[in-house]
């Protein structure tokens, strides 16, 4: 009888190691993926001499390359079905003038999540930019409808997010992603997305007033809006051969630039040869 | 309080100017740079506002102004970066050549999509390798923050040069290295499935004519 019980406990045991084993080997080699930092410099580099290259032929960390391929793929078809032809209808279908007023509008809502963001970085002439252009945009732009502080005092805006603080906290970027809907990002930048959703100050209001629906109806003008105005931007990554590859290097770039905190010196660019 | 603010002053006017010592080449210089960015802008801008003239006409116009502005040669060996190194001379040239052309059809198709914005070159600072950063923007819509436009470049034999375009963070040299060497080794590491793609007209950066 113990015995059988004995037995029965052991199987069971056995059963529930089986069945968690495939688990934790996936988290063991996830983990481990995501750890390792030569996973992706180790591939195809035998030259020896090639240091200086070895350097930059590994952008980015991307140890999830096939998962997000397959949502950049998702994201694409995405993009051709359903929100390039929402741009394409808002930018062909409304003029200029109004189009503008949408992304004064969204500029200035965004402009106090930057500000925290200036602070927190200890940015002060930014932060002086930021807190000037609400104050006049608010008032004189009449509630951000019209950006004076731009045109009338030449007081340009700027952006800054939870990621680039944390990069400048020396957080380092950790792994690429591709996240669904969202578009490319990295393990701190993809933090810092969520945080800002959460400590937006327009959304916070928003949120209080029991006035959700202006958060998501703010989100989609955004997602518009930021589409029709990366046009360019997107043009040159479709064209691409491997278009995720060249995504993934234009964020790479564009990021690191802003938490160096918009400088190209110091850069690995091309240069002469023989002086 | 007067001495203090005369102190002040000074400290300031220190500060300045050791900073400007440090960062900013010569004035004299750093004229010579804006105004060879500014021209090379002009001439850029007039091929792009000449949108009567013939397609090839204005294709070979930008060929010349790369030719005289930039180090191509130069900036494709980057591009192929440790694969230059692997390739035939054979290769080498034929590389080169068809290269140039990627690039004058790469720009060239995009010559359509421009509208009237303007380069406003702002300052220069000299970067840790000798070169010079020529910083300059191109204002967008109402809200959007300025593009951010910085300019690479030498003092060469033959005078200046430049050597990279940087929009955004973005170098465009580095770009172009990460896509020429995901479909080199996407060939096995051999440059013939590059230089094949490229006989066709295409390039790494630029493979169809899609709406985006």
């Amino acid at each position: 009888m113990v015995e059988t019980n004995l037995d029965n406990f052991m199987t069971h045991k056995f059963n529930f190691f089986i069945k968690k084993c495939p688990f934790f080997i996936l988290f063991v080699g996830l983990t481990f993926l995501v750890l390792s930092p030569g996973y992706s410099s180790s591939l195809g580099l035998s030259d020896q001499d090639a240091t200086r290259e070895i350097e930059e032929t590994t952008p980015m960390e991307d140890p999830l390359e096939d998962l997000n391929r397959s949502i950049f793929n998702f994201n694409q078809d995405l993009d051709t079905y359903v929100l390039n032809p929402l741009a394409e209808v808002y930018d062909e279908g409304l003029p200029d003038e109004i189009k503008d007023r949408v992304h004064s509008i969204l500029s200035n809502l965004s402009t106090p999540l930057t500000f925290i963001h200036d602070v927190l970085q200890g940015e002060e002439e930014q932060a002086i930019d930021s807190l000037a252009r609400f104050l006049i945009n608010t008032t004189l732009g009449l509630g951000g409808l019209f950006d004076p502080a731009a045109e009338v005092f030449d007081i340009h805006s700027h952006v800054s997010d939870f990621g680039q603080t944390l990069g400048k906290y020396g957080v380092d970027d950790g792994a690429y992603l591709m996240i669904p809907i969202l578009g490319p990002s990295t393990a701190r930048d993809f933090t810092g997305k969520v945080l800002d959703f959460i400590i937006d100050p327009v959304n916070y209001l928003a949120r209080r007033k029991h006035a959700s629906y202006l958060v998501y109806t703010r989100i989609a003008a955004t997602a518009i809006d930021a589409r029709v105005n990366a046009k360019a931007l997107w043009q040159r990554v479709n064209n691409a051969h491997d278009p995720y590859l060249t995504l993934q290097s234009i964020y790479g770039q564009n990021r690191r630039f802003m938490i160096q905190g918009d400088t190209a010196i110091g850069l690995d660019s091309p240069r002469p040869s023989e002086k | 309080m007067l001495w203090l603010h005369q102190k002040l002053r000074f400290f300031l006017f220190f500060i300045v100017f050791v900073n400007q010592s440090f960062s900013q080449p010569a004035t004299q210089d750093s004229q010579t740079y804006k105004n060879f960015i500014t021209t090379l802008g002009n001439n850029i801008i007039g091929i792009l506002v000449d949108k009567k003239a013939p397609l090839t006409e204005r294709k070979e116009k930008f060929r010349q102004v790369l030719r005289d502005y930039f180090d191509i040669p130069e900036i494709g060996k980057f591009v192929l970066a440790r694969y230059w190194r692997r390739a035939t001379d054979q290769q080498k040239i034929e590389y080169l050549v068809l290269f140039e052309n990627a690039i004058v059809d790469n720009y060239a198709a995009q010559f359509d999509n421009y509208q009237n914005e303007m380069l406003e070159v702002q300052n220069v600072r000299e970067d840790s390798d000798q070169g010079v950063l020529v910083m300059s923007i191109i204002k967008r819509q109402t809200g959007a923050p300025p593009l951010k436009i910085d300019w690479k470049i030498f003092q060469t034999k033959r005078g200046l040069r430049v050597y990279d375009i940087i929009i955004n963070g973005v170098s465009m040299s580095i770009t172009q290295r990460s896509e020429y060497g995901g479909i080199i080794s996407q060939n096995g590491g051999q440059i013939e499935g590059l230089l094949k793609l490229m006989r066709e007209g295409k390039s790494p950066t630029f493979t169809a004519q899609k709406n985006g």
